[in-house]
């Protein structure tokens, strides 16, 4: 009631009487531990803003609550536990000094609780405001915080073990956002608004210790779902590593050095865990060598007795390829690598789902490398194409092991092929090829095990399965020629029809038929024109896919489907036009259709505008209306995710835009068309839209990007009566930042709209 | 936390999906400029007039 009543400022005196019922000399323990768990329900439900104005009542009951003179620990715990749904509305008390003090004083004192459950409370209180108020920590982190939290690492009870590491994750985390923000204001030239104290790095030395040691206190028998302090140092070691970067590895190597070979597989698995959790952060180049030395350790762990310690070998294997992939393609380690993950592969699923990820990792660096030497261009031969078409052969015989459903094995056994396939130079086409044939093939059995599924975790894997072929096609069909695509189109678009005609049944899955509609724009990509004798069969699955509003996933992918198919058949797209139009019109004026699909669309019409050129006049108010509409669209500016929404829908207007302006331009380079005329009398409005734009403070990079190639466009459709319209202050200082951006695609578009205005200056 | 511990790469649907609409965008962007005669990538499109 509370939560539903104070935000319209009803019930005015609860907080009071709340509060009255802890401080009061004569309540009962059970009066005051209810009203402070009240108290904490109503600070965890409600909106923060609606109690802030009460803090200080709120506050003084909880305090009240916490302090040692308390007797019971119920109480106690439910005073700690109301703080620490309160936090987020005690800024102003944060702010003030004095009362800083107080509650860090009553919260320290509480971590100090025999009570173990008042102890943990008071830890995640400090975990928690360590992230709300970092900035004012200094004052308690040497005195305090560090000896309580270190204290709280080594305890026995894990639920406080993890709240001690969870507080120096979450030191890390904060560390690293504001050495992200200090980089980015000295890029600005600009001092940062807030500073790093660097905790963690002058916590180290005596972090890291804690850290190794809990390493070492494994569950024998894990269960993959339990979270332990073990757990924990892991992740936090990780963290520590991206935070501090190179000075932790002198901290962590001894410990790693000393224990890879101990006899307890307890301590070889904590060595192997902390070498691969400090392998991203420090330099990659201090590091190589370090990394180099140690594979052949790693490679004999893959053969470990323990599975523990095979699994993180394998891990930390597949973090080699990832992130330091130069020390694990060099020459004298790449053959027992790749004989190690080979043999990984057939390991317990848990360890060859780690395997499978270290390939995906190491094709794509290897095909990195050799493609820096083309210029980015496919090479002809990599350091992998030897050994291609046996690896692609072992993952295909892993998707296939009958215990694949577990650890992910089977996704991440697919997830290998299809980056071993993306990666692949020209020399590994012949496997390509095949392997085609071999996902067609499997594509066909499984749509004829159908009838054969019964139980729903059968109908879940079969899905699964489904999606995943869908998904290694589009792969394959990446990297299929122009020549060869034509010739296994039709069973591959058979087997799709077949698919869809299936899952829109009975069993329907709307997770298959998004897979499957992204096979058709990998597809529509590939086959071009050819596309369009499929067109007349896959209508029907188009048209129910852009009607299906419930399911927004498949309606967007059926909307940017219909891009894909504008830009591949061209011209030829106009039969369907008129049906396909009056689909996407009904969709963009449906309320109940999810929001995040009507950018797509507007976008969708400048691709049918561009595809189809002067056919589009036909549609040409229609549209322009919608997008005028859309384009004046007002919303919360305080709302992130809404502001991140404007930018994709005034994005996506400027692309509709772009794509009718084009379209009804032509090819004529010199004279201006009739039909771009048709544009002229929405130029006004449109110059008004990108203005609205260039004033905008909270625009995004994209949104620039597309302004920008719209301004070229209008110039070059529209020569000199433009050059009142965009020679104009807000628009010269937008193209201004847009040169400056970090992004290729703003700064080219950019450049090239300054240059159209220039050249029609310079013609006048 | 829980999803950092020995954490993996790994792509399901909303990855896919992520990837579909980033490369429509990109396609979208080289056949603009295609048009612009900007074009930086290779485009190669069904209608060979355009």
């Amino acid at each position: 009631m509370a939560v539903a009543e104070l935000p319209v400022s009803q019930w005015p005196e609860l907080i009071s009487v709340l509060v009255a019922n802890v401080t009061a000399a004569n309540s009962t323990e059970m009066v005051r531990e209810a009203t402070l768990e009240t108290i904490g329900y109503i600070c965890q439900d409600i909106d923060a803003e609606v109690l802030a104005t009460q803090s200080n009542e709120i506050l003084t009951a909880i305090v009240h609550g916490m302090k040692r003179e308390e007797p019971s620990n119920h109480v106690r715990l439910a005073a700690t536990t109301a703080l620490l749904n309160s936090l987020e509305f005690t800024k102003a008390n944060f702010d003030k000094e004095s009362e800083r003090h107080f509650i860090m004083q009553v919260v320290c004192e509480a971590t100090q609780s025999p009570d173990t459950k008042v102890r943990v409370a008071a830890l995640q209180c400090l975990v928690k405001i360590m992230s709300l108020y970092y900035q004012y920590m200094e004052h308690y982190m040497g005195p305090a915080l560090f000896a309580i939290t270190l204290e709280a690492m080594r305890s026995e009870i894990d639920e406080i073990a993890l709240q001690g590491i969870e507080f120096w994750s979450n030191v890390c985390d904060e560390e690293v956002d504001l050495a992200i923000e200090a980089s980015e204001a000295a890029e600005m030239g600009r001092p940062p608004e807030h500073t790093s104290k660097f905790y963690a790095k002058g916590a180290l030395q005596y972090l890291v210790p804690v850290l190794m040691q809990t390493l070492t206190k494994q569950e024998e028998y894990d269960d993959e779902d339990d979270w332990n302090p073990c757990k924990a140092a892991g992740v936090c070691l990780m963290l520590l590593a991206n935070c501090c970067e190179d000075v932790i590895v002198p901290h962590v190597l001894p410990f790693v050095k000393e224990n890879i070979e101990n006899p307890d597989w307890r301590f070889r698995d904590a060595a192997v865990m902390a070498f691969g959790s400090i392998l991203e952060g420090p330099d990659a180049v201090q590091l190589k060598p370090i990394v180099e030395q140690a594979m052949p350790f790693l490679f004999k762990l893959m053969h470990d007795t323990s599975v523990n310690v095979r699994d993180t070998a394998a891990w930390t294997i597949g973090r080699v390829c990832e992130i330091i992939p130069d020390a694990a393609v060099a020459p004298p380690n790449l053959q027992p690598l790749l004989q190690a993950l080979v043999t990984g592969l057939t390991a317990e699923p848990r360890v060859a789902s780690n395997v499978c990820w270290a390939f995906s990792s190491l094709a794509e660096a290897a095909y990195e490398t050799a493609s820096q030497a083309t210029d980015g261009n496919e090479p002809d031969s990599y350091c992998l194409s030897e050994y291609f078409e046996p690896i692609v052969q072992k993952l295909l015989e892993t998707t296939d092991r009958p215990d694949a459903a577990q650890a992910n094995l089977r996704a991440a056994a697919y997830e290998a092929l299809m980056e071993m396939v993306k990666n692949s130079p020209k020399d590994c086409y012949l496997t390509v090829q095949k392997t085609t044939m071999v996902i067609l093939e499997r594509l066909q059995q499984v749509l004829n095990m159908e009838s054969h599924v019964s139980s729903h975790s059968d109908r879940v894997q079969y899905n699964d399965l489904q999606s995943l072929l869908c998904a290694t096609l589009q792969s394959v069909l990446r990297k299929v020629t122009p020549e060869d695509a034509p010739k296994i189109s039709d069973p591959i678009m058979a087997a799709l029809l077949q698919m869809f005609n299936s899952s829109a049944g009975p069993n329907r899955a709307g997770g298959v038929q998004e897979d499957a509609l992204m096979a058709v724009a990998t597809l529509t990509e590939v086959l071009g024109e050819g596309f369009i004798k499929y067109m007349e069969a896959f209508r029907p699955y188009l048209i129910m896919g852009l009607r299906n509003h419930a399911e927004t996933t498949i309606c967007q992918a059926s909307v940017g489907l219909v891009g894909d198919i504008c830009r591949a058949l061209g011209a030829k797209i106009l039969p369907f036009c008129d049906s396909i139009m009056s689909l996407l019109l009904e969709t963009l004026g449906n309320n109940e259709v999810d929001r995040k699909v009507k950018p797509q669309i507007l976008a969708v019409f400048g691709d049918m505008a561009l595809a189809i050129g002067p056919e589009f006049k036909k549609y040409l108010e229609l549209v322009i209306g919608m997008l005028h509409q859309a384009s004046q669209a007002q919303v919360n500016r305080n709302d992130f995710d809404i502001m991140d929404y404007l930018n994709e829908l005034r994005e996506c207007c400027l692309e509709a835009y772009t794509g009718i302006v084009q379209g009804l331009k032509g090819e004529d380079k010199e004279t201006i068309g009739t039909d771009v005329q048709l544009i002229l009398p929405h130029v006004p409005h449109m110059i008004n839209f990108i203005t609205t734009i260039a004033r905008d403070r909270e625009k995004s990079d994209g949104t620039i990007s597309a302004a920008a190639g719209l301004i070229g466009d209008l110039c070059s459709a529209f020569g000199h009566q433009l050059l009142p319209f965009v020679d104009t202050e807000p628009i010269t200082e937008m193209l201004t930042i847009g040169r400056r951006s970090k992004t290729g695609k703003t700064k080219t578009l950019s450049n090239w709209a300054t240059k159209e205005i220039r050249r029609l200056k310079t013609t006048v | 936390r829980f999803s950092q511990f020995k954490k993996t790469f790994k792509t399901n649907q909303e990855e896919r999906r992520r990837r579909t609409l980033e490369n429509q965008k990109q396609s979208r962007y080289d056949y603009f400029n295609h048009c612009r005669c900007l074009a930086e990538n290779e485009f190669s499109v069904g209608n060979e007039s355009i």
